[in-house]
């Protein structure tokens, strides 16, 4: 039996592409956006990730919160794309909050997600206590059961950052490690509801002392500028959330520190565990890249119908660099450069 | 009746009002009255508790409480309210009245609120003070009510206007001192302007956190939160800030000014502006020097030149953006009047080296800012 793959990136590096290509496979079960967001768009990592051994109904807890930054955007109206439940004329469970595994996850996988919803808190309930990798490894098997599907591929956008816990937690995991240019990756974070609110609350959190969301002391209140002050849940508004000046640079500085950490994270893998793809390698080289990609799932001889429908579904990068201001441009390149200088230090791409 | 004298203070359980009840505790037999607000506790219990705080932090552990218990008295009262809401008493006429509640707010969202405690609170102690019959008044200003100007700084009349200004703080104290100018001219009116308020001379204890304490805190956080996206970048990263070979940074220790304050009442100094400054401030470059280095972070790199920035530089200075007016320029604040009355000043023989503003640092990151709560992990 083949081993298990996770998808790590950035966020906003092509990822999804290879979901969506893991989608169009028929032995592969695509979990998609799973710890995005059972860990509240990265705010709840540690809580996503206990040390100690918890029961079924604890673990319930952790994929089926309704989680305040998720559900505070989408009671704003500022939906991601990954998101697909619920219609936004849902408004009574929006306005309620929504599970953290009902917003895309399960959409993905069932025509009635709420139904499958409540099929596994049924039966996750039900699990004695074990260690929580345990726990998510009979998650997705249960999955794989229902929908028959030979391996699981987890991508979640993002989740470089905690490459070191993935492979803490599935120790027999394959990595598929998917790059990006830097500065295209930062002009997509910037203009992206998660990313911008992921980046936003690092700042909040730092700012003010304590989670916003989850502690009410308001005491260094006044060390928060105007425009941070009106993204406190209190105040925020869908206004306020894009009038916010999330400049490209800040995205990139954010990129060059993931992929940094990733790759240390990363580099003590055997070489058989671990595949690298260029989002660039993917335009420019689609049909050879996916060829590669299909080999190594490990999943028997390729599947030339999977092939051709994955390499269909390449576009062309919407973002570009070279169209912004000079100034910009050489912030973002600065931004950038620790991140570069690392991935050439391991021989990845060609960004210079 | 007490033949004790009687001082009103406004602000007493603020930094620089609380400083200014101790001192006169120690060095006269006055009695106390603070205006107060009750808060849960009331006036009397709210005043005395800052205040034993203040003493213990200050190094004079209980030696005070039984001052503080027999000769301070809190009257509920607020700023915003006429008259400060206080009925004066008959005890009240001939009494000196200092006013040191202040709102150290700087924010723009802020400038209601700075107009209302600064401006509008001072007229309404001026009238409480005129209604109460009080011989004098000493106003705490701020020395920055010079503003954006250089050079020698004299103890005279704020002379710039609106435009002449930094921040709506400057503007509010300005506008403060003209109302009392007004309302007292020609009468028992002394204006005591210190210059940046840091913590007590052998303690280093602060019981408040704006000014250098909030610098310190606004460089260590941008640390954290460059950190929080790329791990160790504050120490292996010098940042540039605009920097003044020539500019010195005026810190005064909060007995050093509370003692000459005191030192100036009991003198009888006449109506007059004083500088409650450092005589010999050091330069400011060095003192970044070693508010980095207290943050184990590289010194930064000064230029003069905002072209020279690089994005992230960009980024810090925007959030230290307050503090850089007080960093740039050299202001030479005079202290003649201050030194014709109280000879052997308190803030003329300090001397503040970068041995001793490193212990300044150390106490505030040492203590109030690493009894932060801890904040969840990211990764």
């Amino acid at each position: 039996m083949s081993a298990p793959v996770v998808v790590v990136g950035t966020g906003r590096c092509g990822s999804t592409l290879i979901s969506e290509m893991m989608r169009a496979h028929p032995r592969v079960l695509s979990v998609s956006e799973f710890f995005s967001f059972i860990t509240d768009l990265g705010a709840l990592i540690p809580e996503a990730f206990p040390t100690a051994p918890l029961t079924g109904a604890e673990f319930w807890r952790i994929l089926a919160g309704c989680h305040p930054r998720q559900n505070l955007l989408l009671r704003h109206g500022l939906r991601m794309d990954e998101v697909l439940f619920p219609p936004p004329e849902r408004r009574d469970l929006i306005e309620a909050g929504v599970p953290a595994l009902l917003l895309t996850t399960l959409p993905h996988l069932s025509d009635d997600p709420e139904a499958l919803f409540a099929a596994l808190e049924a039966e996750i309930r039900t699990w004695p206590e074990a260690p929580v990798g345990d726990h998510y490894r009979a998650l997705f098997a249960d999955l794989q059961r229902r929908l028959d599907r030979a391996i699981w591929v987890e991508r979640s956008g993002g989740t470089l950052r905690i490459a070191h816990r993935l492979r803490e937690t599935f120790p027999e995991a394959r990595f598929v490690h998917v790059v990006r240019d830097g500065r295209n990756t930062a002009i997509s974070m910037s203009r992206h509801v998660g990313f911008r609110m992921a980046l936003i609350h690092f700042q909040l959190l730092e700012l003010l002392g304590v989670d916003p969301f989850r502690d009410d002391d308001r005491s260094e209140l006044e060390d928060l500028s105007d425009e941070l002050a009106a993204l406190l849940p209190e105040e925020f508004s869908a206004k306020a959330f894009w009038s916010y000046d999330l400049a490209p640079s800040i995205c990139g500085h954010y990129w060059a520190g993931e992929v940094r950490d990733g790759l240390a994270a990363l580099a003590s893998l055997a070489p058989e565990r671990l595949l690298t793809i260029c989002y660039e390698e993917l335009l420019e080289r689609p049909r050879e890249t996916v060829t590669r990609l299909g080999a190594f799932l490990d999943l028997g001889a390729p599947d030339p119908r999977w092939i051709a429908a994955s390499t269909a579904m390449i576009g062309q990068g919407r973002s570009d660099w070279r169209a912004l201001p000079d100034r910009a441009r050489r912030d973002l390149d600065e931004a950038c450069a620790p991140g570069f200088a690392a991935l050439a230090d391991a021989g990845i791409g060609d960004y210079t | 009746m007490s033949e004790r004298p009687t001082h009103i203070v406004t602000g007493g359980t603020g930094f620089v009002g609380s400083a200014i009840i101790l001192e006169l505790l120690e060095r006269s037999s006055a009695r106390i009255v603070g205006i107060t607000r009750p808060g849960s506790e009331g006036a009397t219990a709210r005043l005395h508790g800052v205040l034993r705080e203040a003493a213990r932090l200050y190094g004079r552990g209980d030696a005070l409480d039984v001052a503080i218990a027999e000769r301070v008295e809190g009257v509920a009262g607020d700023l915003h309210a006429e008259g400060c809401g206080v009925e004066p008493r008959p005890d009240w006429v001939g009494a000196e009245l200092w006013h040191s509640a202040a709102s150290l707010q700087f924010l723009d969202r802020h400038a209601e609120s700075i107009f209302k405690t600064n401006v509008h609170g001072s007229e309404q102690v001026a009238a409480l003070a005129r209604a109460a019959g009080v011989g004098t008044i000493n106003v705490l200003s701020t020395a920055y009510v010079a503003g954006t100007r250089s050079g020698v700084i004299l103890e005279a009349p704020a002379e710039v206007m609106d435009e002449g200004t930094n921040n709506h703080y400057e503007r509010s104290k300005i506008a403060a001192e003209r109302i009392f100018e007004a309302a007292f001219a020609g009468e028992r009116l002394r204006i005591l302007r210190p210059s940046v308020v840091i913590g007590h001379s052998q303690t280093r204890a602060a019981l408040n956190f704006n000014g250098l304490y909030g610098f310190i805190r606004g460089v260590y956080k941008f640390r954290r939160l460059m950190e929080r996206t790329q791990r160790d970048l504050g120490s292996r990263f010098a940042l540039r800030m605009i920097g003044d070979p020539a500019a010195t940074l005026n810190l005064i220790p909060v007995d050093l000014l509370a003692r000459d304050a005191v030192a100036l009442s009991l003198a009888d100094a006449p109506p007059r502006y004083y500088h409650l400054t450092h005589a010999t401030p050091m330069p400011t470059c060095a003192a970044l020097d070693v508010v980095f280095d207290t943050l184990e972070m590289p010194g930064p790199d000064f230029t003069d030149d905002r072209g020279e920035f690089r994005w992230i530089d960009r980024k810090f200075n925007r959030r230290v953006d307050f503090y850089t007016a007080y960093l740039v320029g050299r202001k030479d604040f005079s202290r003649a009047h201050v030194d014709a009355v109280v000879p052997d000043s308190a803030g003329a023989r300090y001397v503040l080296d970068e041995a001793e503003l490193r212990a300044f640092c150390r106490w505030y990151t040492d203590g109030p800012l690493a009894a932060r709560k801890p904040l969840p992990e990211s990764r």
